[in-house]
């Protein structure tokens, strides 16, 4: 690999300091960083590229996604069912009539993107209903949150689960007075239960998909991703991209606890490429299925109601009791892993916050970079709490776009979605942020993270929250330096510098100085994951 | 300041054979005298009278109505940059993709064309062969709907060679599975454009200025609403929602009642809809223009909410 230097652009290097004018990298890290006659001294023999005006900048991180789950879960044969595709519930069934109708027998069927928030016409489809629909091949019906899926007979039959399967702790199945599950299951046993359609998908399509994911990432730039559900049967996967020389960009993994007693793989890796990174929990559930603790109660509105089944005065609660959370935080926490945790609800986080301050008050550790992940209705008062205890955020700030106006308009009213992802107070009170898109929850792009986090529009244009933007340096760095800090990977990626590895992507334009409602759309030129072009040019 | 205003892009999408090449035909045949450039996959098949022709070159054929057809290549960027920048720019661009283009990828690279800030998007057509449907594969009306879906107007050409009971069936299909397009019948893609064109062209160049109400054609219709005086926010995004449903096309200025310092530029394409604030002086309450399929539109429905305005 020749040295190369890239100059007569942007540099932006997510450092203090005046930009540079020149960037050398060799061998897979950057190795000069400043004006070009200097870098042209220590590199002399180098291949130049001319960035005729365009921006470099590091590689983006997104603190995370769920690339090979979101190949799994959105990848082909899964027929995609979301609102942007398929605009009404009606539609829905006509589409899974027609796919049904050419199915083979026994063949299994996925419908991913079901949306009470979304469908104007939604209703939840029962197991006598999908029965009626497909009588004989397994069909799931994925709610575009991920966490629910409706099942029919054959899917049930498939899955193992019937009127004898306990229900495991943190999860839902829902059932008639005989135990018999009547179509809705939720959170963890949902994951598990899919994997039965992902294997009769077989290998090769696994195989296939993860590649289209990876692609997607490196071509919006991201060069390094968080792999944030991940279950040991997942290595084979990032092992074989790795294997074949395929450009995968670096993958953090954090383990999926739903137990106290599970073993966390120990994966090291001295490229930088795929390690084991902490542990992940699901304190609670998603905002658009209610299974989330709120202090405060959802809004009573048709969606609340009618589409959600929620009841008045629904409060939601945590997925697992609180015992059983603690007794899981305690053990991987002592295990020395960083903790990763699900949290939405506000009581959700006051329960998190409560067991990790006594923790650390009988077991102190520094710098451990315990995260919060999402944060969707976090209070100002946590988020003073949470920066005392060294407690770091990383929003879904996606929900402003997709679901903005159902947020504000009828789960929980304009005083919550005016802090709703509260970005704009943890930056204010000193914390380092990260953003994410949650892919497959929605398309991975570092560019319209910073967009959303910067303007909190709606896709119809309504502003969600004005007072919690943030400014676009301050976004550039939440999916660059500040994403590889939550990532402890703060000394090796997501900034400009000597002896850094060499992660860079290349835009059209200037983030700082492009027109705001228009970050989203930069196009990005090229992306170099490890000094390697591998996307664009 | 004129010449720098966006240019209207409409696109035009569908499966190989449905009759995107004649609907171009009969454009620019009926441009009268609206400058229009339009983009094509293929010059063969586009069928111009030698009469009308001006200059021909290797990609590009220049009409003496003062429009425009052009092949659509790696350089599209560059020459919209180059038509958009000229002296006198066009009227409208009209972008014909090939039968295999996915109207969402398209719509992705037309972005970045609108983020140059050259163009302003405008209507996306679809156009489905009707005789065709019947015969598409699973995967093929999968697509098919996917695209439909993302369009606002849906095209059903060559309805002649389908019987009726197959017609309807089609109708039902995109009624339930493409529930927001309009969905308007054609037998050799004559549709009657130009109100369409006419919208797009409204008030995109220089001060955005209204004619009184557009031409609208056999398969359209068109009206104005007018309010004296500055109207209550929630009643205009009541009537914006209806006529999203009911209308293709709706642009005007409306002066809110409580921001009566502030006018605003409606502009509503399909289901996007903007409110820009506009730099002239606009006086009384709401002017508005807006058009929609004569099949589509429930005038009393529509007259009922502008009533309570």
């Amino acid at each position: 690999m020749s040295t190369t230097i890239f100059h007569n652009g942007s540099i932006l290097t997510m450092e203090d300091g005046d930009a540079p004018e020149a960037v050398a990298i060799d061998g897979g890290y950057i190795c000069a960083v400043g004006a070009l006659g200097d870098v042209r001294a220590v590199c002399p023999d180098a291949v130049e590229v001319d960035l005729k005006g365009r921006a470099l900048l590091p590689g983006f991180i997104d603190a995370h996604s769920h690339p090979l789950w979101a190949a799994k879960t959105r990848g082909a044969p899964v027929v995609d069912i979301r609102a942007e595709t398929v605009p009404t519930y009606a539609a829905i069934v006509a589409r899974i009539k027609r796919r049904v109708a050419a199915a083979a027998p026994g063949e299994h069927l996925i419908f991913f993107g079901l949306d009470p928030t979304l469908h104007p016409d939604m209703e939840n489809p029962t197991r006598a209903f999908l029965d009626t629909l497909a009588p004989d091949n397994p069909i799931g019906i994925q709610t575009s949150n991920c966490h629910a899926l409706f099942l029919n007979s054959a899917g049930f039959a498939a899955c193992g689960i019937d009127e004898t399967t306990p229900t495991p702790t943190g999860s839902i199945v829902e059932r008639d007075e005989t135990g018999r599950p009547t179509g809705r299951i939720a959170e963890a046993i949902t994951w598990t239960a899919l994997e039965t359609f992902y294997e009769a998908w077989g290998e090769d399509r696994l195989a296939e998909e993860f590649q289209a994911q990876i692609a997607a990432f490196l071509r919006n730039g991201i060069t390094t991703v968080t792999e944030h559900l991940y279950m040991p049967f997942y290595k084979a996967s990032y092992r074989a991209a790795l294997r074949q020389g395929l450009p995968m960009p670096r993958m953090a993994a954090y383990q999926q606890a739903t137990a106290p007693d599970m073993a966390v793989e120990k994966i090291a890796d001295p490229d930088d490429r795929f390690w084991m990174a902490g542990v992940k929990i699901h304190a609670d559930g998603s905002v658009f299925i209610g299974n989330i603790w709120v202090t405060e109660p959802y809004l009573d509105t048709r969606i609340t109601r009618e589409r959600m089944n929620l009841k008045p005065g629904h409060v939601g609660g945590p997925n697992y009791p609180q015992a059983f959370f603690e007794t899981m935080l305690r053990q991987y926490f002592a295990q020395g892993w960083q903790m990763t945790v699900h949290t939405q609800g506000d009581r959700t986080i006051d329960m998190v916050l409560d067991v990790l301050e006594q923790i650390l008050a009988e077991t102190p550790r520094d710098d451990h970079r315990f995260r919060l992940e999402h944060c969707a209705l976090m209070r100002a008062d946590q988020i003073e709490r949470a920066r005392r205890l060294g407690v770091l955020c990383s929003f879904f700030i996606n929900h402003i776009t997709h679901w903005g106006a159902p947020i504000e308009d009828a789960l929980f009213g304009p005083d919550r979605a005016a802090h709703y992802m509260p970005v704009g107070s943890a930056v204010a009170a000193g914390m380092r942020v990260s953003l994410h898109a949650d892919t497959p929850m929605t398309d991975a792009s570092a560019l319209e993270l910073v967009q959303v986090a910067t303007a909190r529009l709606t896709k119809t244009g309504r502003c969600i929250g004005p007072t919690e933007r943030i400014d676009v340096e301050t976004a550039l760095r939440s999916v660059t330096i500040d994403a590889a800090y939550q990532i402890r990977m703060e000394d090796r990626l997501g900034s400009i510098r000597p002896g850094k590895r060499a992660d860079l992507v290349i835009l059209e334009d200037n983030p700082l100085t492009a027109a705001p409602d228009r970050l989203r759309d930069i196009p990005v030129v090229a992306t170099y994951l490890d000094g390697m072009l591998v996307h664009g040019g | 300041m004129a010449a720098d205003a966006p240019v209207p892009l409409l696109s035009i999408c569908g499966f190989l054979g449905a009759g995107k090449t004649t609907l171009v035909n009969r454009l620019l045949a009926t441009a009268s005298g609206r400058r229009i450039v339009v983009f094509v996959n293929d010059f063969g098949a586009i069928n111009i009278d030698l009469d009308l022709v001006e200059t021909v070159t290797e990609d590009r054929i220049s009409l003496k109505n003062g429009c425009v057809c052009c092949t659509l290549n790696a350089d599209f960027l560059l020459q919209v940059k180059t038509l958009t920048r000229q002296e006198a720019p066009p009227d409208a661009i009209l972008v014909e993709a090939s039968g295999v283009t996915d109207p969402v990828a398209l719509d992705g690279s037309l972005r970045e064309v609108e983020a140059a800030g050259l163009v302003t998007r405008d209507a996306s057509i679809y156009m489905i062969d009707a005789e065709q449907v019947g015969a598409l594969d699973y995967i093929d009306t999968e697509l098919l709907l996917d695209h439909a879906n993302v369009c606002e107007l849906v095209l059903v050409n060559k309805t002649d060679l389908v019987d009726a009971a197959r017609l309807t069936a089609i109708e039902e299909m995109l009624a339930v599975s493409a529930p927001y397009a309009h969905v308007l019948k054609t037998r050799h893609a004559d549709v009657a454009f130009l109100p369409l064109l006419e919208l797009a062209g409204m008030g995109a160049r220089g001060q955005p200025k209204l004619p009184h109400r557009v031409t609208p054609g056999h398969d359209f219709t068109s009206w104005t609403f007018e309010a004296p005086h500055p109207v209550p926010r929630e009643r205009f995004e009541a009537l914006a929602r209806l006529m999203s449903s009911q209308c293709l096309r709706a642009k005007g200025f409306v002066i809110f009642a409580d921001a009566p310092e502030e006018p605003r530029l409606f502009n509503m394409v399909g289901k996007r809809a903007t409110l820009e604030p506009v730099s002239q002086s606009v006086t009384g309450g709401c002017r508005l223009v807006a058009l929609g399929l004569k099949t589509r539109v429930d005038p009393e429905s529509l007259a009922r909410v502008m009533r309570e305005v």
